[in-house]
């Protein structure tokens, strides 16, 4: 059992103590103690890196884009909670150096096809994988499937509109933040995109297994 | 009182982690990038 699991259960347990919950109860209470600490220590994680390199505009966009997609697309997992911060931190921090460093004095001329083409590759993606379950949480019931599929295309055309109404102020007041907030959107869907089939697997594989084996954190779990 | 204040935020942090857990159990996944084993009451 990893320290946040521990810690989850501890919690569940004092609560069900005081208010005499039963089994079920207790389970459901430290399953979202365990959502609520491991979300916010990914996070907090994923805004100490970009603070730490400069990048946290960038890294908080991608982030949410992707992690908006991510709740109903399902994609690749880390073995452990651990892991999967750590994890997060490198990529989504990762995406937003490159994003600074190729596309800082990006114009609007190469800005608009490159988000394009984002665009339709996630769309192209989610219509042939998604949603993509995995093996702690199955997703057997056709309807939910068909509702996940559903709202995943909803959250990818609502980022599909903020991008549109940003590329509209950027043409009324030529404000470069935007058309940046553009590109972070369509490179957060896009990482999430290839999550869900095997490039992006074979990159949360390769870097589950290089932690595993550079940092040693099979100790810390 | 102070017994009483304590139950209460008790009960309050309670809900709220039951809302996490529910609203948790009706999307693919978390949004990080591990998913623990759901507990079976919120299995659909």
């Amino acid at each position: 059992m990893y320290l946040m699991e521990k810690v989850s259960n501890d919690i569940s347990q004092k609560i069900s103590a005081i208010l005499e919950c039963d089994k079920e109860q207790t389970e459901i209470i430290a399953y979202g103690a365990l959502v609520l600490i491991q979300t916010s220590i990914a996070f907090i994680l994923i805004l100490i890196v970009g603070i730490l390199l400069n990048v946290l505009y960038e890294t908080v966009v991608i982030s949410i884009t992707a992690a908006s997609l991510r709740k109903y697309s399902g994609g690749a997992h880390s073995a452990s909670p651990n892991r999967c911060a750590v994890m997060g931190a490198i990529i989504f921090n990762t995406i937003a150096l490159a994003t600074n460093s190729f596309f800082s004095s990006a114009n609007a001329i190469t800005i608009v096809p490159f988000s394009a083409i984002c665009f339709a590759f996630v769309y192209c993606i989610l219509y042939r994988y998604c949603p993509v379950d995995s093996s702690n949480k199955p997703i057997n019931n056709v309807e939910f499937k068909k509702r996940l599929r559903k709202k995943s295309f909803y959250v990818t055309s609502i980022f599909l509109i903020i991008s549109i109404l940003l590329m509209i102020f950027y043409y009324i007041n030529y404000n470069h933040v935007l058309l940046y907030t553009i590109i972070c959107i369509s490179l957060g869907l896009v990482w999430q995109a290839l999550t869900l089939f095997y490039p992006g697997k074979f990159i949360t594989y390769l870097l589950d297994s290089l932690l595993i084996k550079i940092l040693c954190l099979r100790r810390w779990q | 009182m102070k017994n009483k204040l304590m139950f209460y935020m008790v009960t309050v942090g309670a809900a709220l982690l039951t809302f996490i857990a529910f609203a948790t159990s009706v999307s693919a996944c978390l949004m990080g990038s591990y998913q623990p084993e759901e507990p079976k009451a919120l299995r659909s």
